[in-house]
């Protein structure tokens, strides 16, 4: 049976969780979108006239955004989404900083 | 080219979405209208629909594709649009305010409304039950303010 | 058909609802100007008069660039644009980049020229950056207008691009999360509400719409948020990780990298023959060309098509300028063909549906008025859905006003237009007639009485009134325009007409009322 603690308890978790996940939907995912697109050319194909890892970045970033926000807002597990966007976040910053650090491409 | 193919490919899809509007059965239910049998005639309207899409693919014209797939989506949206009751008050309309009434009316009958004496009896006879639950009881509120 | 759980459908409801009406009144506004704008040079046109019909660029370009060529400082000749203007004259435009001490960027600063096509005379010359001449036009400031209060929304930049950017991502989760919360969507394509005056049957009104539009409000939100952020974020944020910061780099990689420089002087090939030329490669008349390095062994001619037979985007031809040897096709960006290119070279016709003429056009505006119906419709349910809150209930007013405020100052704007034309600056007084009118719209919407009755009748006015005031104000008569082919501003005179009187229709059966003519229905 649950005492009113337990339901206190579960109530204090789903606003965290709720508020967790407003924050990565919006502050968060921004800054995803933000720096997937500036670590795309790192990693992206150049293609046939050596242009494609410089614009699909820029062509992509409404999807980028998009595909990072819907994911936040249909994940079930809020740990599990927490985790898996600051690893991509950090992975992406991670590029960026060996970039700057073996100099620009 | 595009002009023709365009226009051609516009009015075959017009047709085909004014079958499916016919003949959906969730808005036939909706509109208290007759369930329809089973037949060819939905595949067709789908075909007719679809087909030009097809045809424009076929003969390589991109800028006529792109234009029939919004003309599609808006002209959807309108047919689908055209309720029963619509399409009566627009005739009813256009009769009313063309001058030559006579030519309009004979354009745009008005649907003939069977039994209309038995459903106006029965709407009253709704409203006046409406009414009898809405109007407060002065007895009741005399015998709950004496109670209280 | 799609599932979900109870607890995502819920989280996507709030995403929905939240999106369409936190921003639902900017998103609203971008989208109808953005409609309106389809037809910006159309109603550009038709404010100016009329254009001249284009026939593409004259035969007598070559001698008349020669005759001008003398007329300035060689550094000019770095770059030549021709074209033709609205008036049909010949446009030449003499640039170089210089920084601008205003901005403090390099710009193109430029001797443009305004030649009769067949005389040769020069009917007007202009010195300056090639932004601010383009700015101070005064006969394009309504089209202008339209176009900026689309793009950013008249905030300055780049803060209007990002707010324009944000709301077509706002857009894109609005369609996006639709789809994926209405579960019958193909079931309910042919769903029509019952008319019986539920909320039901707003919902049905809005669902039915927005599950037609759904494909073309989630392309049209996608390709705005690119133009929006691509310059004004993208570009600087690609260009610091890999081009160390470096946008002009970046941005000579995408168009091309400039060959060497040969300043020998050698004599520039016949641009007539190019053009012809040119013009049989593509099937139709060139409508610019850019000529670089003009007068040098190392000069090349950059001949642009607008879109033909059937494709979505325009052909692009080089020439060497000396021998006029065909180079190839130029694509949008690059040297040779890429994926890259293919994409950006859709994303205008995608959004601005000018690939076609009027057929696309028509079409484009027809899906933003749809898309500016399903926002109007999905604000409107929200708000009938809370009315028990007194912020609802002013939010319910506030939409009310945006929805029939925003035409009114549209036509304000171009009632000022007109107005300013023959006395003063329609550039400064095209927005303010916006305002003006904007601002009457809200108080006329502020009253207690529901406004939407005498909305109607000002907006009737506004449109019977603008096709009068054009003409009083020394624009074309009906029989002008007709005998020099201008038929935009007839089509554009007719529909205003046409929506003016179909308003007043509405009204009338109360008015005929009221004066007595007809009996109150039994």
């Amino acid at each position: 049976m649950n005492t009113a603690k337990d339901i206190d308890e579960a109530n204090r978790h789903r606003t965290m969780s709720a508020q967790m996940r407003w924050w990565l939907g919006g502050s968060g995912t921004i800054a995803f979108a933000i720096l997937a697109t500036a670590a795309m050319p790192l990693w992206l194909p150049e293609g046939s006239a050596g242009i494609d890892h410089i614009v699909f970045p820029i062509v992509l970033f409404p999807l980028t955004w998009a595909a990072a926000f819907f994911y936040v807002v249909l994940e079930r597990s809020p740990k599990r989404c927490l985790l898996l966007m600051l690893g991509a976040i950090a992975m992406n910053g991670a590029l960026i900083a060996s970039a700057f650090v073996g100099g620009p491409a | 080219m595009t002009g023709l193919a365009s226009i051609l490919a516009r009015a075959v899809t017009v047709a085909g979405q004014a079958g499916l509007r016919a003949t959906d059965p969730k808005r036939r239910r909706m509109f208290g209208l007759p369930a329809r049998r089973r037949g060819p005639l939905r595949w067709v309207a789908r075909g007719a629909v679809w087909t030009p899409a097809l045809g424009l693919i076929w003969i390589g014209d991109l800028a006529a594709l792109v234009i029939w797939m919004g003309a599609a989506t808006v002209s959807g949206w309108g047919i689908a649009c055209l309720t029963p009751a619509l399409l009566d008050r627009t005739k009813t309309r256009i009769a009313e305010w063309l001058p030559w009434g006579v030519l309009a009316l004979s354009i745009a009958p008005r649907r003939p409304v069977e039994d209309i004496d038995a459903r106006f009896a029965e709407m009253e006879a709704r409203l006046t039950a409406l009414e009898a639950i809405a109007k407060p009881n002065p007895d009741r509120s005399e015998f709950a303010t004496a109670g209280s | 058909m799609i599932v979900l759980s109870q607890e995502r459908t819920k989280r996507l409801v709030a995403v929905h609802g939240w999106s369409g009406t936190v921003l639902g009144l900017l998103l609203y506004a971008v989208v109808l100007t953005g409609a309106v704008a389809v037809f910006a040079h159309e109603i550009g046109s038709w404010s100016r008069g009329g254009d001249a019909t284009r026939h593409g660029l004259p035969s007598t370009v070559h001698r008349h660039l020669e005759a001008h060529m003398g007329l300035v400082d060689p550094a000019y000749h770095a770059e030549v644009s021709i074209g033709t203007t609205d008036a049909g004259a010949l446009r030449l435009s003499f640039q170089q980049p210089m920084t601008n001490p205003e901005s403090g960027q390099i710009e193109d600063h430029a001797h443009v020229f305004h030649v009769d096509p067949v005389t040769g005379e020069t009917l007007r010359h202009q010195e300056g950056f090639l932004r601010a001449l383009r700015a101070g036009e005064a006969g394009a400031a309504l089209e202008r207008f339209l176009i900026d209060l689309h793009v950013r929304l008249y905030v300055p930049e780049p803060w209007g691009l990002f707010l324009t950017g944000v709301l077509g991502l706002a857009m894109m989760v609005a369609a996006i999360s639709g789809v994926l919360m209405h579960r019958h969507l193909l079931r309910d394509l042919y769903t029509a509400p019952r008319g019986r005056g539920l909320l039901s049957d707003k919902r049905d009104r809005h669902v039915l719409a927005a599950a037609w539009g759904v494909p073309f409000s989630i392309l049209l939100a996608f390709t705005g948020a690119f133009f929006s952020f691509a310059l004004s974020l993208g570009l600087p944020v690609v260009a610091m990780v890999a081009f160390g910061g470096d946008q002009q780099a970046l941005i000579e990689t995408v168009i091309g990298n400039p060959e060497a420089v040969d300043p020998r002087p050698a004599p520039l090939a016949s641009l007539d023959y190019v053009l012809h030329d040119s013009a049989e490669r593509a099937g139709s008349q060139p409508r610019t060309v850019l000529i670089e390095n003009t007068g040098t062994a190392s000069s090349r001619l950059t001949v642009f098509h607008g879109a033909t037979g059937g494709a979505l985007t325009g052909t692009t031809h080089m020439f060497h300028g000396v021998s006029r040897a065909f180079l190839g096709e130029k694509p949008t960006l690059g040297t040779q063909p890429s994926a890259g290119s293919a994409a950006v070279s859709l994303m205008a016709p995608l959004h601005f549906g000018n690939f076609a003429g009027l057929a696309s056009k028509t079409t484009w505006f027809a899906l933003g008025l749809a898309m500016a119906f399903v926002i109007a419709t999905g604000m409107q349910l929200w708000v009938r859905r809370r009315q028990e809150s007194r912020l609802w209930q002013r939010f319910d007013r506030a939409v009310v006003i945006t929805l029939w405020g925003l035409p009114i100052a549209l036509l304000g704007a171009a009632v000022a237009f007109f107005l300013a034309r023959p006395v003063g600056d329609p550039l400064w007084w095209t927005p303010v007639g916006f305002l003006v009118a904007g601002c009457g719209a809200i108080t006329l919407g502020l009253s207690p009485r529901d406004p939407a009755a005498r909305y109607r009748r000002v907006v009737a006015l506004l449109c019977i009134g603008l096709p009068v005031l054009r003409h009083l104000t020394g624009g074309a008569s009906w029989s002008e325009v007709l005998l020099l082919g201008q038929f935009e501003v007839l089509t554009i005179d007719l529909l205003l007409l046409i929506s003016g009187s179909l308003l007043s229709l509405a009204d009338a059966p109360r008015l005929f009322l009221r004066a007595g003519v007809l009996e109150p229905a039994e």
